[in-house]
């Protein structure tokens, strides 16, 4: 319960009488048994007061000095004015009589403060501000910090009842002869009777209990047990199958329970060292298709072959270069068939999206937009969205035009996209009019922190977390920062108004195709001070101060491995390895030549990576991810090269029984239709990875989307859209065993097993099986093999 | 009693993968101990949890509706301030000690001010996480612990399901209630928690996982025959792909959850099938789908065996930073929002009368949090307590339950721009509802474990 905690010591001060002096005053309540005391104290400071010349109150003063001290230790306050009262910030802004807490008691810190304070009486003049700078030392550091962390979230045990929890750190040594234990826990049953590591199989590896800690430091000396080595119990530890728990008198097996896993985050951060070199030579059918599967919609039949010819990197090359199509242009042309008492809707923008998935060329670009979409979420749930399908139509114009682009660049169209500034309600956002009733709307300023670039923690250039010296993760800003972006935001609204027309700025005439325009006198001009007290001097513009605070946002640390973490998992594996983010984070930071930011460097990098391209992680049971609804059911419709009988893209992903649970730029909330930290409980979340695709993973949905598919299919002839099957039926597929080669490389990228083949084929030998034409056979098939595990998890 | 369609082989086949219903053998005393304790057989009851997405600005759901109270109000929330005669009167049984104030409902809500006023629904103010109480005095100088993340959408969701606001938590206090009184269920045929909104934290639970239906029901997989009656090449097929094991963890996830929804798909449709037809007219919305289709499910709750259930049942769309209001305060997305909470209740309650189980449902809402009592244009920012209501017939209704905040910005209650500090926990709530659901007192800290940090352990508004 570490965030109860925090030790205030009982110093009292003249600080400490003033205040309760004061406090009197507030409390009139003779009948308290207290107010006898509290007015004596009273009286003796007034007659201290009266003996003071009229004048300004003493500077405080803080005891200890500033400097840097261990967690948890206060900081007292005093002046030498009796009767004065202290009001202090902790944030480095000016302490104000209004605005900030009188000082009450000694201030306990667990993070570095900037601590400013002045004295205040009635009858005197305000003393001079007091500040100084306190920093938190560490503990001794731990015993080998050169070894390999390893970090266990424990659990309840089993079916264990239990509302238990707690945290490990484990430091293997350099040369793996010790392990350092740290742990803390909460809420067990009881007391607990008894601590172990255990491996695989059970058996106690170290049982904690028989060793002193030290400075809550226990010293594991890893020696032979049992049927173990050394060497064996090292490689248990680092393939994650040991794990700490706690038993109590309730649960005598173990109440809370957690494997320890790699290096999820560390005090200190060491580069890991350059990956194995990949085979060379051209591609393989299989390697081509999984590419493809990576970084398109799918492949269609004959793109594996030209893939193998041309090599990943050209291919990378030319799909960069390839002309785009306009969404709005797109929009603006289906829009004019609407007739005349109606009103153009978003659907016709999802008509554009789906038709650039599944027929563009430029499917890297299709690909990764999508997966940006999903980051910088806008959402047509939300009315102001809705009411501007043009307006959505740009925005995806916006992310697909900086697929390859520049972070930075990309991140300030999308803050000034009225889109963007709608949904989450920049646009007329003002600097605080407290006669009209006015503040910052926080809302774009707290998500565009917490979900678009930096997250809540501060992360290694790996993606893991950075620990302070209690091991805890250190957050990466507080709400006053949250604030501050809110006032360095303030001032924007739709473009092209009229700005000698005041109300415009709050009822502004809506262009949704420009982007947003500063007005000045909207704008909060006062200091902000933003991440990491980075400071936005007063007086700047709106433009000015927008500008600065992406800048400040684009030069986080966080933000390379924060933003490569999210592609990887859209785009590759759920749960990479920290020195594949780390590899891909580089690329984030220098492109090569010298340039921060470059998204085309970026996508390179997160393809054609070892862990993307590298066939020894495949048989890995945590490999790869869920492909999500809207992939896996577009790519169906690729394989087939579809196209709508009726000529519009019309695709209804939400019809009764058939919901997928994922309508593209329709996610429910601005934490997109997934998150990437879920784990799906059970045997995921246990073996502490991540699942973000299954939190739209019901029984629903997945039936749903078994159910969509099977409605898009048909029996191949007759569904809403047209397909070509020639290469899948005869003269091309002569036989059963043929077909299964091509569903096992368009949808497993060769991966399918021998018995997946096997229920396929008898299921196609089966004369019950849907075969009134090769079609129906075809389209049968694919929908079969669509939702078999195998291809649903793209490896 | 009505036949159910669904075989044998299915019910063991959805008995052993869920383990829902089967008790572990080690604890099998300690859950006899429970049943003793929390119920009697045939005893029934449930709890609906009813949560408001993006956070409810309740300070427009209950509203001081009388001379300086009201012109108060109107002063500082300006345009979303709702006009004094739109206000529905609420006439309470007993209000909080020493609070004089009258109180309104916003003109969308005309059914709950009937089940208020005829004591059907009661009135729970200012409730949101909190660590432990916490002053004014103590937020701003930053001498007291809240929660992490403050006024952070998932986060402060993420604490009204699990009520664990300081240490991180997979599974939320209904899902806990569910793991304690899962042995009530002992021959139950599906999970005690259905969701009907999709994946939720509330209803996850160590051993009970939550099951979820839509608002038609079940969701069938199209042309599926079952084994037993006939089935085809292609349902067979299927039935092998999940049939056989498979290595990769993410293909062992979605493997589990295509069998557990074709089990239960089975047993659902069957139950549902024989289910009596409810009279009661459902408004056409969202919300009033979900709750038909909780009455529905509990009207067939002998046939699946269920003496205990929790649903889970969701709106979308309060975070109203912009559009709160539309030409007037009378109107736009939060007068919507309402009006639609409003008909879904109204017709809810209706329902459980008509099925002859008020006495044994008891609903309630939750939301992220309330928001700012400054208004910014036509919104409102994210806050920390709010008001909620709480509906069914063993509810002591008619009162104000808790304390009403000092509505003044600065004031006691304010943590800044009229973010309320909740005087009331979700803890406390909670655990009034858990402990009507059945929990012990002695077993209460096992799914509200920081109850003790709070002055109250039964806010008293189950009877």
């Amino acid at each position: 319960m570490g965030r109860l905690g925090g030790v205030i010591l009982a110093v009292l001060s003249w600080g400490a009488t003033a205040l309760l002096a004061q406090e009197a005053h507030h409390h009139q309540s003779p009948a308290s048994a207290n107010a006898g005391s509290a007015q004596v104290v009273e009286d003796q400071a007034e007659q201290t007061a009266d003996a003071a010349k009229k004048g300004a109150v003493a500077a405080p003063v803080f005891s200890p000095a500033p400097g840097s001290y261990p967690t948890g230790t206060t900081v007292a306050i005093t002046t030498a004015t009796a009767g004065a009262t202290i009001y202090y910030t902790t944030n480095g802004t000016s302490p104000s009589r209004k605005t900030s807490p009188a000082y009450h008691g000694p201030i306990p810190r667990t993070a570095k403060i900037t601590l400013k304070a002045f004295g205040y009486k009635k009858g005197m003049a305000a003393s001079a501000v007091t500040s100084g700078v306190y920093t938190v030392s560490g503990p001794p550091p731990p015993p080998d910090t050169g070894g390999t962390l390893f970090l266990a979230t424990l659990t309840p045990q089993g079916a264990a009842t239990s509302n238990g929890s707690g945290s490990s750190t484990l430091t293997l040594s350099t040369n793996e002869s010790a392990a350092y234990l740290r742990f803390s826990f909460s809420g067990l049953s009881g007391p607990i009777t008894g601590e172990h590591i255990h491996g695989p199989d059970g058996a106690i590896l170290f049982d904690i209990d028989t060793t002193p800690p030290q400075n809550g430091v226990w010293t594991w000396r890893i020696a032979p047990v049992g049927t173990y080595t050394a060497a064996s119990i090292v490689a248990a530890l680092r393939g994650g199958q040991c794990y700490l728990n706690l038993h109590t008198a309730a649960y005598p097996a173990g109440e809370i329970k957690g494997y320890f896993h790699q290096s999820n985050g560390s005090q200190t951060f060491t580069p890991p060292p350059a990956p194995p070199p990949l085979p060379g030579g051209p591609p393989t059918a299989d390697d081509a298709a999984r590419f493809l599967l990576q970084a398109t919609y799918g492949p269609q039949p004959g793109e594996v072959e030209a893939l193998q010819q041309k090599g990943f990197s050209r291919w990378l090359d030319e799909q960069m270069g390839l002309p785009r199509a306009s969404h709005l242009a797109t929009f603006d042309a289906l829009a004019a068939e609407v007739p005349p008492d109606q009103k153009p809707n978003t659907s016709l923008v999802r008509e554009s999206f789906v038709g650039q998935a599944v027929q563009g060329n430029d499917q890297l670009r299709q690909r990764v937009t999508f997966a940006l979409s999903e980051l910088f979420v806008v959402s047509d749930v939300d009315a102001g969205v809705r009411n501007g399908p043009d307006g959505l139509a740009s925005y995806l114009d916006l992310l697909a035009s900086r697929a390859f682009g520049n972070f930075r660049d990309l991140l300030e169209a999308v803050t000034l996209s009225p889109t963007m500034g709608q949904y989450l309600d920049m646009a007329g956002s003002s600097k605080s009019i407290p006669e009209r009733g006015l503040n910052p709307n926080e809302n774009y300023a707290r998500e565009i922190l917490q979900l678009f670039s930096i997250g809540l923690y501060e992360l290694h250039p790996d993606g893991t977390l950075r620990l302070d010296t209690d091991n805890q993760p250190i957050p990466t800003y507080e709400q006053d920062v949250v604030k501050a972006f809110a006032r360095a935001f303030t001032g924007w609204t739709f473009g092209g108004q009229n700005q000698r027309i005041p109300d415009r700025f709050f009822r502004p005439q809506r262009n949704y195709r420009i982007p947003m325009e500063p007005w000045d006198a909207y704008h909060a001009t006062d200091q902000k001070v933003l991440l990491d007290n980075k400071v936005l001097p007063s007086g700047l513009s709106a433009r000015q101060d927008l500008s600065q605070a992406l800048d400040v946002i684009f030069d986080h640390p966080n933000v390379g491995p924060f933003f490569c973490r999210f592609m990887i998992q859209r785009l590759v594996t759920a749960n990479p390895s920290p020195s594949y983010v780390y590899r891909c984070g580089q690329a984030f930071a220098n492109n090569g030549a010298g340039v921060r930011g470059d998204l085309g460097a970026v996508v390179r990098e997160i393809l054609l990576d070892y862990e993307a391209r590298s066939t020894t992680t495949l048989a890995r049971p945590d490999d790869g991810h869920l492909r999500e609804p809207v992939v896996r059911l577009l790519g169906l419709l690729r394989t087939f090269d579809a196209t709508p009988r009726q000529g519009r893209w019309r695709f209804n992903f939400d019809r009764a029984g058939a919901s997928a649970g994922e309508i593209p730029l329709r996610a429910p909330t601005v934490f997109n239709f997934f998150e990437p930290t879920f784990a799906l409980p059970g045997e995921i979340a246990q073996a502490g990875l991540v699942s973000p695709e299954f939190q739209i993973s019901t029984e629903t949905t997945v039936v749903g989307a078994a159910n969509l598919a099977q409605a898009v299919l048909g029996n191949g002839r007759n569904g809403p859209f047209a397909f070509v099957l020639t290469p899948f039926v005869p003269p091309q597929v002569g036989s059963d065993d043929a077909l299964l080669d091509k569903v096992d490389l368009l949808l497993f990228a060769g991966g399918m097993s021998d018995q997946t083949r096997a229920i396929l084929k008898t299921a196609l030998a089966d004369p019950d099986f849907p075969h009134a034409t090769p079609e129906q056979k075809v389209a049968t098939l694919f929908w079969l093999a669509g939702i078999a595990p195998e291809s649903v998890v793209q490896k | 009693m009505t036949e159910i369609r669904s075989t044998r082989r299915s019910f063991l086949r959805h008995s052993a993968c869920a383990a829902v219903g089967m008790t572990a053998l080690a604890n099998t005393i300690f859950d006899l101990r429970r049943i003793a304790a929390a119920a009697t057989v045939g005893d029934y009851k449930t709890l609906v949890c009813v949560f408001l997405y993006g956070g409810n600005d309740a300070n427009n759901l209950i509203v001081p509706s009388s001379g300086s109270d009201y012109a108060a109000y109107a002063a500082t929330r300006g345009a979303l301030a709702l006009p004094q005669t739109s206000l529905l009167a609420l006439h309470p049984l007993s209000t909080p000690p020493g609070d004089s104030r009258q109180w309104g409902l916003h003109p969308s809500l005309t059914g709950l001010q009937g089940l208020f006023n005829g004591g059907h629904a009661a009135i729970v103010a200012n409730v949101g996480p909190l660590v432990a109480p916490v002053s004014r005095t103590e937020f701003l100088a930053r001498t007291a612990a809240v929660p992490p993340q403050l006024f952070s959408h998932s986060d402060q969701t993420v604490h009204w399901q699990t009520s664990l606001p300081d240490q991180p938590a997979k599974t939320g206090w209904g899902g806990r209630t569910a793991d304690l009184l899962r042995s009530l269920n002992q021959n139950a045929r599906i999970s005690m928690s259905i969701s009907v909104a999709g994946t939720n934290t509330f209803e996850v639970g160590n051993v009970v996982t939550q099951y979820q239906v839509s608002p038609e029901g079940p969701v069938g997989l199209t042309s599926y025959v079952p084994a037993d009656q006939g089935a085809d090449a292609s349902s067979n097929a299927v039935r092998n792909l999940l049939g056989k094991t498979y290595g990769n963890l993410f293909e062992r996830g979605y493997r589990g959850i295509f069998q557990t929804a074709l089990d239960s798909q089975e047993l659902l449709s069957g139950a549902l099938g024989g289910a009596p037809v409810i009279a009661t007219a459902f408004p056409d919305s969202d919300l009033a789908a979900q709750l038909k289709m909780v009455a529905q499910l509990i009207s067939v709750r002998e046939t699946l065996g269920l003496h205990r259930q929790i649903f889970f049942c969701a709106a979308q769309g309060y975070d109203t930073h912009g559009g709160q209001i539309g030409t007037s305060s009378l109107d736009g997305t939060h007068a919507d929002l309402l009006l639609e909470l409003d008909g879904a209740f109204a017709a809810f309650n209706a329902a459980i009368g008509e099925l002859g189980v008020a006495d044994t449902v008891t609903t309630f809402t939750a939301s992220d949090f309330g928001r700012t009592y400054l208004p910014n244009d036509d919104g409102s920012d994210h806050g920390w307590g709010g008001h909620h209501l709480v509906m069914g017939g063993a509810v002591r209704g008619g009162r104000f339950y808790g304390q009403m905040p000092t509505l003044a910005i600065a004031g006691p209650n304010d943590a800044g721009d009229g973010r309320w500090i909740p005087t009331t926990s979700v803890d406390e709530y909670s655990a009034t509802l858990a402990r009507w659901f059945g929990v012990a007192d002695s077993d209460m800290s096992l799914v509200l474990p920081n109850l003790g940090r709070f002055a109250s352990t039964d806010l008293g508004f189950m009877g």
